[in-house]
């Protein structure tokens, strides 16, 4: 999808007025963010506001993440795991640490 | 003050010109229309200002010498007797006339100085995503080329035919094709650089745009405490001036009025210290000399 995010209150009014405009193209509005469709459409609203508003629109385009790829094995097992421990208390660092999962720098430090 | 045409002339701080069938309009518009550009007298001689602030104005037909006129002006200059007035934009007008003092006003400025010291760094993420995808395009492109020749090569070796004219060709496209791919993984690595300097940039729009918005709430609080400031003076000044209003027409909550424009705004003119002369059409004062008195401002009644 893209994503517009807007910087300025010029912008962000700009924002809203196209999603009020072409509501058919909107997937979701967050007060100065925006995700609009992945078509050639929703490229064009993005685009319209950042050739009007320049660097106070930053625009991104996303795609959904499927934590089912290998390459996300290792953070998919560790949210898992973590999210069902005992304690509630427990920090992570503290939680991997005894357990075959990747620390939070080694995950830093991995880019996808 | 002094109100002129080219056969008459009328000062001082109370004038009446509706002998003269003068409109109210043309009065306001020769105030509003700022200093008088001689050559649009035809040569008629220009007063000299009385007064170091005052300020000649208007068209060729009608001419009022006065200090310049402010906000207040805007909003109750005029008083006809179809007013209409926005009671709360003009008390914030007629409170600023008086220098009313509002503790919120220390909270603005401050925002408003942080605001103009925000320094938003300009960065062209633009100029480095073409060069990535042209480089991308490019390298794509010669990708074809090396297999195409690589095909023609392995084709004509299959049989026995000359395949150094075939090498050649592959050669000279894998040397191009590593030369765009050093090309794409330079514009690469320059994007995701400007990208890094572009994310830094909107922190600083980020704090910019939570001071803008700010900056736009204290001016709302500010503007509150104006009106909450001169309201009870308003109620009292809707006594005073004529009309079938009173106080008790004077809701309780700052703003809250829902009588009749021309008495609003006479109030509103009676409790501001406006610059300028208020020009009055509506007939609610005997003469000039009581609109004076009961407005406390210099006045020009003319006709509607």
């Amino acid at each position: 999808m893209i994503l517009v995010v807007t910087f300025s209150r010029a912008a962000r009014q700009a924002l809203r007025n196209a999603c009020r405009a072409h509501e058919d193209a909107v997937v979701r509005r967050f007060g100065r963010a925006a995700l609009f469709e992945a078509t050639a459409f929703g490229a064009f609203l993005g685009l319209r506001l950042r050739e009007r508003h320049g660097g106070d629109v930053q625009v991104e385009r996303t795609e959904p993440l499927n934590e089912f790829v290998d390459e996300l094995a290792d953070p998919r097992d560790a949210a898992e795991a973590y999210e069902s421990r005992e304690s509630p208390s427990t920090p992570y660092a503290k939680f991997a640490a005894g357990r075959d999962l990747p620390s939070k720098a080694t995950m830093r430090d991995r880019e996808l | 003050m002094r109100v002129a045409t080219d056969d008459w002339s009328l000062s001082g701080e109370a004038v009446d010109c509706r002998e003269h069938g003068v409109p109210a309009d043309a009065v306001a518009a020769a105030i509003a229309c700022g200093p008088l550009d001689a050559s649009a007298t035809n040569g008629t001689a220009v007063t000299t200002p009385t007064d170091a602030a005052d300020v000649t104005s208007g068209t060729a037909d009608v001419r009022v010498t006065c200090p310049p006129p402010g906000a207040v002006f805007e909003h109750v200059g005029v008083v006809r007797s179809d007013a209409s007035v926005d009671v709360r934009s003009a008390l914030v007008a007629a409170a600023r006339s008086r220098d009313v003092a509002v503790e919120e006003r220390a909270a603005l400025a401050s925002a408003r100085a942080e605001l103009a010291a925000v320094e938003v760094p300009s960065v062209d993420v633009a100029a480095a995503r073409e060069r990535v995808a042209t480089a991308r395009e490019a390298e794509a492109a010669v990708h074809a080329d090396v297999a195409a020749a690589r095909g023609m090569v392995a084709a004509r070796e299959e049989l026995d035919a000359d395949v150094d004219a075939g090498r050649e060709r592959l050669r000279t496209a894998v040397a191009t094709a590593s030369e765009r791919e050093t090309e794409r993984v330079a514009a690469e690595q320059a994007l995701s650089r400007a990208r890094e300097r572009a994310r830094e940039a909107r922190d600083a729009r980020s704090r910019r745009l939570e001071l803008e918005d700010r900056v736009g709430r204290l001016e709302r609080d500010v503007r509150g405490a104006l009106v909450d400031a001169v309201w009870d003076a308003f109620a009292d000044a809707v006594d005073a001036v004529p009309g079938d209003a009173t106080a008790g027409d004077v809701g309780e909550s700052a703003g809250a009025y829902e009588d009749d424009d021309v008495t609003a705004a006479l109030a509103v003119a009676r409790i501001a210290n406006p610059a300028a002369p208020m020009v009055l059409a509506a007939d609610r004062f005997v003469d000039a000399e009581c609109a004076r008195e009961t407005l406390d401002a210099s006045v020009i009644l003319a006709t509607p």
